[in-house]
């Protein structure tokens, strides 16, 4: 993922113009399939990553598709020019009072995305009792605020055990605000809301969060050399089809050290 | 004189060995930094349906992303 286009600030102040879908490649059987329509690399296969700029029918690309935004823009300003003019070309309607919260399809992919942002994870958990909608509710004007857009990585549960890796996280029903850990595979609870807090706390606990917590940034090539050496599996929901990572899963699983078949030989490079 | 550099030396090292190795420690073990406060990003819909249903209703046109969410097979990593 091309980080200098999307974490660029002109580009970030453009997409407030914009609805901006981000999703995870490989998890959805229909997001896959949708995605094939958009960009598929010369293999044929949906590759680890796609962008396009497209009207809001979906009906038009608006710009080149392809595997990043440097596909078609030549910089992050360019980028961001384009997206001005375009945005003007649509009398966009306001969000109105009912907002839809920006949020992952599940807490697994919630958990790992938000450690791959390295941004805090916001999971509501429901029940019978207190509605996910009643949670979104309050949620989803912070998530467009000025003071807090694209802070934090919100997904919803009504089932509290896919939680159960979260450190100190009890089974209520609620907001949790959580950290996630260096593979998201797992997290710690850094505070918890009950479903009937105040809009207005609850807005103030994470502007205070966001404001005190960093964005963590890792080493890309030591976080998953790391991540081989102890074991850290993902499992998508679907097949890998792009053939840089194949290969390169397949240069992970091969056994390795004198003798083995494309190991080190004695004396070899 | 000899000994006064000895026992200087000695105690540079006495003072500079625990900082290198700290640091040694740090740069090798710390593969996860963090900035002092959470930076304003995009606020992204993480699911299409999501994504298309509030296009629809605000007519705004949409920049579409996919990426994974794991690096040869290893979570935490675009």
């Amino acid at each position: 993922m091309d980080r200098s286009f999307l974490s660029n600030d002109k580009v970030i102040e453009a997409s407030r113009d914009f609805v901006c879908i981000r999703l995870a490649t490989y998890e959805d059987e229909v997001e896959a399939e949708f995605l094939r329509t958009v960009y598929v690399g010369r293999t044929g296969d949906l590759e680890n990553t796609v962008f396009v700029l497209m009207t809001p029918d979906t009906k038009e690309n608006l710009c080149r598709p392809g595997r990043s935004p440097n596909f078609a823009f030549r910089s992050p300003t360019s980028l961001a020019t384009e997206m001005n003019k375009i945005a003007k070309q649509y009398k966009a309607s306001e969000t109105g009072s009912n907002p839809i919260l920006p949020q992952l399809k599940d807490v697994r992919l919630g958990l790992n995305v938000s450690s791959c942002d390295g941004l805090p994870s916001v999971v509501c958990v429901a029940d019978d009792d207190n509605p996910a909608d009643f949670m979104h509710s309050l949620l989803a004007p912070m998530a467009y605020s000025k003071d807090l857009a694209g802070k934090f990585v919100y997904s919803t549960t009504s089932d509290s055990s896919m939680l159960e890796s979260v450190k100190n996280y009890t089974g209520q029903p609620g907001i949790l605000l959580i950290e996630p850990g260096e593979y998201g595979l797992d997290g710690q609870l850094v505070k918890f809301f009950s479903p009937s807090t105040k809009s207005e706390v609850l807005e103030k606990a994470l502007t205070e969060y966001a404001n005190a917590s960093g964005k963590v940034t890792k080493n890309h090539s030591l976080h998953v050399r790391t991540g081989m050496r102890e074991g850290k599996v993902w499992k998508t929901e679907i097949p890998i089809e792009d053939q840089g990572t194949l290969q390169a899963m397949q240069r992970k699983n091969r056994p390795s050290g004198r003798g083995a078949p494309g190991g080190r030989r004695p004396g070899g490079n | 004189m000899k000994s006064i550099r000895s026992n200087l030396f000695k105690s540079t090292i006495g003072i500079k060995l625990p900082l290198f190795i700290a640091a040694l420690i740090l740069t090798t073990n710390s593969h996860a930094q963090s900035t002092s406060r959470i930076p304003s990003g995009i606020a992204w819909h993480g699911v299409l349906t999501d994504g298309l249903a509030d296009a629809k209703a605000t007519n705004r046109p949409i920049m579409l992303l996919s990426a994974a969410p794991q690096c040869a097979g290893v979570p935490g990593m675009w």
